[in-house]
């Protein structure tokens, strides 16, 4: 049968035709230049180790469901993000979207994505992975924290792919700070996850018992062990996806170890010793003292000036209509009194305040947007200085008199008394209220501090409304004012001191609320910068809140680490890993 | 007292023990002289009873005889050995030949051994004999104090005071002493079985020509075994004659008051026998 | 046997209560998981209240109750909101850890309170018993917390302890033995801590429990025969001492749990106590209530020792 034979030999031919076809188009997707993205830091050493101490264990290492600062400080190691913040100039940059463009409404982006870039498994980039991963924190079931961010004009911002390369968001509406929601909004494997998701299992996926080789990630480390209780060891990412001036491919860094040390005391004394190269989130206190060693043991030390927290005092504005507290309720007349907050803001010493609780480390507040915050202070705010003159001044204009023995009477000749809650758990806050009330006495006021465990005090500012004062610090994870919403929006879930208005109770919180939505959709940061500027000067004159006094970012590093350049914004030691090398 | 008729088993010359005190609340230091110059002399096979209120140093005494407690100065003999002097391996043999019988069975018995553990405990000190040897020896004493055998395995809360006492007395026997001390050990029994102890003490002191010295406070509880009496009072004695003497001629104004005051109390345990008879 | 039983079910007895009040002192401490996410800005209230749903937070007690047994019945101990998985597996090493940890400290301050004690005991009164004393005293009166940051600082400026952790990095790929060394290097420190923190107390008692045992007849009527005195302290008083030692030795347990909390955060052991802290600062219920459980059941267990000890060396319990 030699016809069949034939048909044979050339089905063979074909087959074999059709694998080296194959393999070649294979082996050309491999060597399809590789997108990475060039860094201008200067030149660093590669190899060594760097160790750095956290307070605790990451929860969880699946970035949707990350919660709490370290375990996404952790995490952030081994993931990378579309648009990433640059945390020195504070502006968005390209990441893993090497370029995008915007329509002329505002409302659709589109996001080139770097080619042939690869997970730290091996696997590449590509467009599918982006949308598995809108998805994942965009699914309501999933509940991720993320997943508020992506609500634009109260609609979930959609995705689409066009391409492998290429993928499209829709907004609903323009917003102004539409880049900025990219950053830290890790871009996670399709190949490893979905399967996970599609089980209805995905929230209990990459959880920290997971094995290393289930995870994989862009960023420029992945996992390496996990010790319950002890550490965890990241190792270099040998596909991360930047280069340096030389072509040389980041991280320099092979380990990267993260010590859980519990207290801020043991951490200190192990930054001192040597056993960790990198100490953040210290207290001004210890700050003096390290300095004192700094020139013999080898380390420096930064102040980089005031941060985004702003610690503030506020009042109880709630509508407490069938709460059954009439004590407060008969205050509220007072704390209502515009005159009246004015006067507890002119008679507190700011200047006091960081000298005494912050030893100077830190920088006095008059509205919430802090010096750190340079695209968005509003420098033409008027910072009075403390005046009892004139905080008597407002009192008596609003009704307040004074009984023969110095006590503050209110215009029903009651005498002023009020308590102030503040966390136990927070020195520096417990401080601050110590000389608030010292200062308010001079005013004839009798303020009593009452220092609670956090959670009971989250529980009465947010669910009994059983306080009458608080102290709070709030700090916002961006410069933009898109991040604070949720505290100026009248109905924002953080608008602290008032949080049963159905609609706005008074005319100038009315005026935020347009601002801010105003702000949200206006695309020109100069218009934006006005509209944000008006709602500082409200809060500055209405006072909602009095703010106190913005501490300063503190960090220190060993002399064995390179290109080591803190920022105000979180991880202020850690956002540049990729670039810091050691000696 | 006269010393003439049978020999001296033990002669304490100026006897004196100090020990140094501190106030419970001021903690200031108080010296106390517990014995004061004793002089005493114990006749072999007669029973001595020191008598005196509580404080007045009468246990001290026998302690120091019983060789358990440190003397400050005077000296011990027994025939030409000062005890007082002797080194660690003279005074382990000595032991062999005082025993001491305490006031409270219950404390004075090891809680966490058997009958026949606690008979054998001072041989095994002592080093005596075998483990089987010992045995028998325990079951042969608890036959002598009148504890049936098949009581060998039980413990002490187990048994009665009256069977507790006996017990510590087969205990003090087992050395074959010469010299038995007994501290008040019949205070703590009823009167029936102190009757029946007092008995079985006789028998014993006849069986064994042991020599015993019992320490009371009561004078009248003394009247039926003592043959001598030495009455103490603040580390001294102060009068040392046969019993028959100082029941009838109490020389010494504390020893008459001693006597006065036992008196009463003798009626009144007399009026209870009666009631307990009726 | 029947005193060991009702021993044993007196401890689960205990247990369960324990459960209860713990459970119900959670549930109505103020503040919870849910409400201290809500004070971040990002997130939306509806957010928080998916969450307190999902996770079953909202329910009455007996049914929060209920529901925790029949997860302890599969070994999950309810569900840690801040890690988002079972609070058993969370525990389990870390409970293994305090155990290590607290089972080395015990063993080491009785090896060293024992002699200490008995020692004082027999020279009550001396110059040298006076200065120990003393020491004991003084050393009794630093905090935990002080104590700890000192050898943490000793550690360091030496060099001569590792500062933190239980095992180093490469020390779990070694041989057996190595391992083994490298966990006791890194027990030195906390252990120390722990022993110190107990010692005086412990001393204190075996000293005032020897006294009163030298000080009964029995023991004079031993020492009366003529006893050694190596053999009198060893063997007689300390078996006569045995009954409050160790009614003592279940205090001690008691002790050192509590005291390893501080020790662990400060110098970073990984056992209960890091954990207990951060869940309790953040209202993570169940793994808080695990850890008390956990605790608790070293303790019963513990005191479940001491009984089998007292039923031991103590023939009169036999006799019922």
């Amino acid at each position: 049968m030699p016809k069949a034979a034939t048909k044979r030999r050339a089905l063979v031919c074909l087959a074999m035709i059709l694998v080296a076809a194959l393999y070649l188009a294979n082996t050309r997707a491999a060597q399809q230049k590789e997108d990475v993205m060039v860094t201008s830091n200067a030149l660093g050493r590669p190899g060594g180790t760097l160790t750095l101490a956290v307070r605790s264990d990451p929860k969880t290492l699946n970035p949707v469901l990350a919660v709490d600062e370290t375990t996404r400080e952790i995490i952030d190691c081994m993931n990378a993000d579309l648009i990433h913040i640059n945390r020195e100039t504070q502006q968005p940059e390209a990441a893993l979207a090497k370029s995008w463009s915007i329509s002329h409404d505002g409302e659709t982006y589109t996001l080139h994505i770097r080619r042939g870039l690869r997970f730290s498994d091996g696997q590449p980039l590509t467009a599918d992975d982006v949308v598995f991963s809108f998805q994942l924190y965009l699914d309501e079931k999933i509940d991720s924290p993320q997943r508020d961010l992506l609500m634009v004009g109260g609609k979930p911002i959609s995705v689409e792919k066009i391409d492998d390369y290429t993928v499209r968001f829709h907004l609903a509406q323009p917003y102004a700070a539409a880049e900025r929601l990219f950053d830290g909004l890790a871009i996670l494997p399709k190949h490893l996850l979905e399967s996970a998701y599609k089980a209805g299992t995905f929230a209990q996926s990459w959880g920290v018992s997971a094995a290393p080789d289930q995870f994989a990630g862009l960023g420029p480390f992945r996992l390496k062990e996990y010790v319950p209780g002890q550490r965890i060891v990241l190792e270099r990412n040998p596909y991360y996806w930047k280069v340096d001036g030389t072509g040389r491919r980041l991280p320099y860094i092979d380990t990267l170890v993260f010590l859980f040390v519990p207290s801020e005391d043991a951490q200190v004394i192990r930054f001192q010793a040597g056993d960790t190269d990198l100490l953040s989130r210290f207290s001004a206190a210890d700050f003096s003292v390290l300095q004192r060693e700094q020139a013999a043991k080898g380390y420096q030390l930064e102040d980089l000036g005031s941060g985004l927290e702003y610690n503030f005092l506020f009042f109880n504005l709630n509508n407490l209509d069938g709460k059954n507290l009439p004590a407060i309720t008969r205050k509220q007349s007072w704390f209502r009194d515009v005159r009246f907050r004015q006067a507890v803001s002119a008679a507190i010493d700011r200047d006091g305040i960081v000298r005494l609780v912050y030893e100077g480390r830190a920088t006095p507040l008059w509205s919430q947007v802090t010096p750190g915050n340079k695209l968005w202070l509003n420098t033409a705010l008027v910072q009075p200085a403390q005046s009892l003159e004139h905080a008597r001044e407002l009192l008596r204009g609003a009704s307040f008199s004074w009984s023969s023995s110095g006590a503050l009477l209110d215009p029903s000749r009651q005498p002023v008394e009020f308590s102030i809650l503040t966390s136990s758990s927070n020195a520096e806050r417990t401080k601050m209220a110590t000389l608030i009330q010292d200062d308010l006495s001079k005013l004839g006021m009798n303020v009593h501090i009452v220092p609670l465990d956090f959670q009971s005090m989250v529980a009465r500012l947010l669910n009994s409304f059983d306080y009458e004062a608080a102290i709070m610090g709030l700090a916002s994870g961006d410069v933009d004012p898109t991040s604070d919403m949720n505290v100026w929006l009248s109905n924002g879930g953080t608008h602290l001191w008032n949080l049963t208005e159905s609609k706005p109770a008074t005319a100038w919180e009315a005026e935020i609320n347009q601002l801010m939505n105003e702000q949200l959709v206006t695309l020109n940061y100069g218009q934006r910068k006005l509209l944000y500027d008006r709602v500082q000067q409200i809060v500055a004159d209405e006072l909602p809140v009095i703010c106190l006094a913005s501490p300063h970012v503190l960090v220190g590093a060993s002399r064995r680490v390179g290109n080591f350049h803190p920022s105000i914004l979180e991880p202020s030691a850690l956002w540049n890993i990729d670039e810091l090398y050691v000696h | 007292m006269n010393e003439q008729n049978g020999s001296i088993l033990m002669r304490v010359s100026n006897l004196s023990k100090e020990y140094v005190q501190r106030h419970p609340l001021t903690r200031s230091k108080v010296t106390v002289h517990a014995l004061r110059r004793v002089n005493l002399a114990i006749r072999q096979g007669a029973t001595l009873a020191v008598v005196g209120e509580s404080g007045s140093g009468k246990s001290t005494l026998v302690r120091c005889l019983a060789l358990i407690e440190r003397t400050t100065s005077g000296e011990i003999w027994w025939g030409d050995v000062n005890l007082t002097a002797l080194a660690k391996q003279g005074l382990f043999n000595m032991r062999r030949r005082v025993q001491m019988v305490f006031q409270d069975p219950t404390s004075a018995l090891n809680p966490g051994m058997r009958a026949d553990e606690i008979i054998e405990e001072p041989l095994a000190i002592q080093g005596i004999g075998t483990n089987r040897e010992r045995r028998r020896r325990a079951l042969e004493l608890m036959e002598e104090v009148r504890l049936p055998a098949k009581w060998a395995g039980k413990l002490p809360m187990e048994l009665s005071g009256g069977q507790r006492q006996r017990l510590a007395i087969a205990r003090a026997l087992a050395l074959g002493p010469e010299l038995l001390i007994f501290d008040e050990a019949l205070s703590n029994l009823d009167l029936a079985n102190q009757e029946t102890i007092l008995r079985l003490l006789k028998e014993l002191q006849s069986a064994h020509r042991l020599t015993y010295i019992h320490v009371a406070h009561d004078l009248r509880m003394v009247e039926d075994l003592a043959d001598e009496v030495a009455v103490m009072d603040e580390g001294e004695i102060v009068e040392h004659k046969t019993a028959q003497e100082i029941f009838m001629h109490p020389e010494h104004s504390y020893t008459q008051e001693l006597l006065a005051a036992s008196l009463s109390l003798k009626a009144i345990v007399e009026e209870r026998r009666v009631a307990e008879f009726a | 046997m029947k005193y060991l039983a009702r021993r044993l079910a007196y401890a689960v007895l205990l247990l369960g209560t324990i459960s209860i009040f713990s459970f119900a002192l959670l549930q109505w401490a103020p503040g919870n998981f849910f409400d201290s996410m809500r004070l971040d800005p990002h997130v939306s209230a509806q957010t928080v209240n998916a969450m307190r749903a999902r996770y079953g937070a909202n329910g009455p007690f007996v049914v929060c109750y209920a529901g925790w047994i029949r997860s302890l019945v599969k070994g999950d101990m309810g569900y840690s909101f801040a890690y988002g998985t079972a609070a058993g597996p969370l525990l389990w090493t870390r409970a293994r850890n305090t155990l290590v940890l607290t089972a080395s400290g015990t063993l080491l301050a009785w090896l060293l309170a024992l002699p200490l004690g008995i020692w004082s005991a027999a020279n009550k009164g001396t110059w040298g018993e006076k200065i120990c004393g003393a020491a004991t005293s003084s050393l009794m009166t630093i905090p935990d917390l002080l104590l700890s940051l000192i050898l943490l600082l000793l550690a360091v400026r030496t060099g001569w302890f590792p500062t933190g952790g239980m095992i180093s990095s490469g020390a779990a790929n070694a041989s057996f033995w190595s391992e083994i060394a490298d966990i006791v290097r890194h027990l030195i420190l906390p252990v120390a801590a722990l022993t110190v923190s107990i010692l005086p107390m412990l001393v204190r008692h075996i000293r005032s429990a020897m006294i009163d045992a030298l000080e009964s007849p029995f023991i004079r009527a031993a020492r009366g025969h003529g006893i050694p005195r190596r053999r009198l302290l060893f063997v007689y008083a300390l078996r006569a001492a045995s009954n409050p030692l160790i009614t003592l030795f279940g205090f001690s347990i008691a002790g050192m749990l509590s005291a390893s909390l501080i020790v662990e955060v400060v110098l970073s052991w990984p056992g209960l106590g890091p954990l207990m802290v951060q869940s309790i600062l953040a209202r993570d219920v169940y793994v808080v209530i695990g850890i008390v459980m956990l605790s608790s059941v070293f303790l019963v267990a513990g005191n479940l020792v001491a009984d089998v000890l007292l039923f031991v060396t103590d023939p009169r319990i036999r006799v019922e």
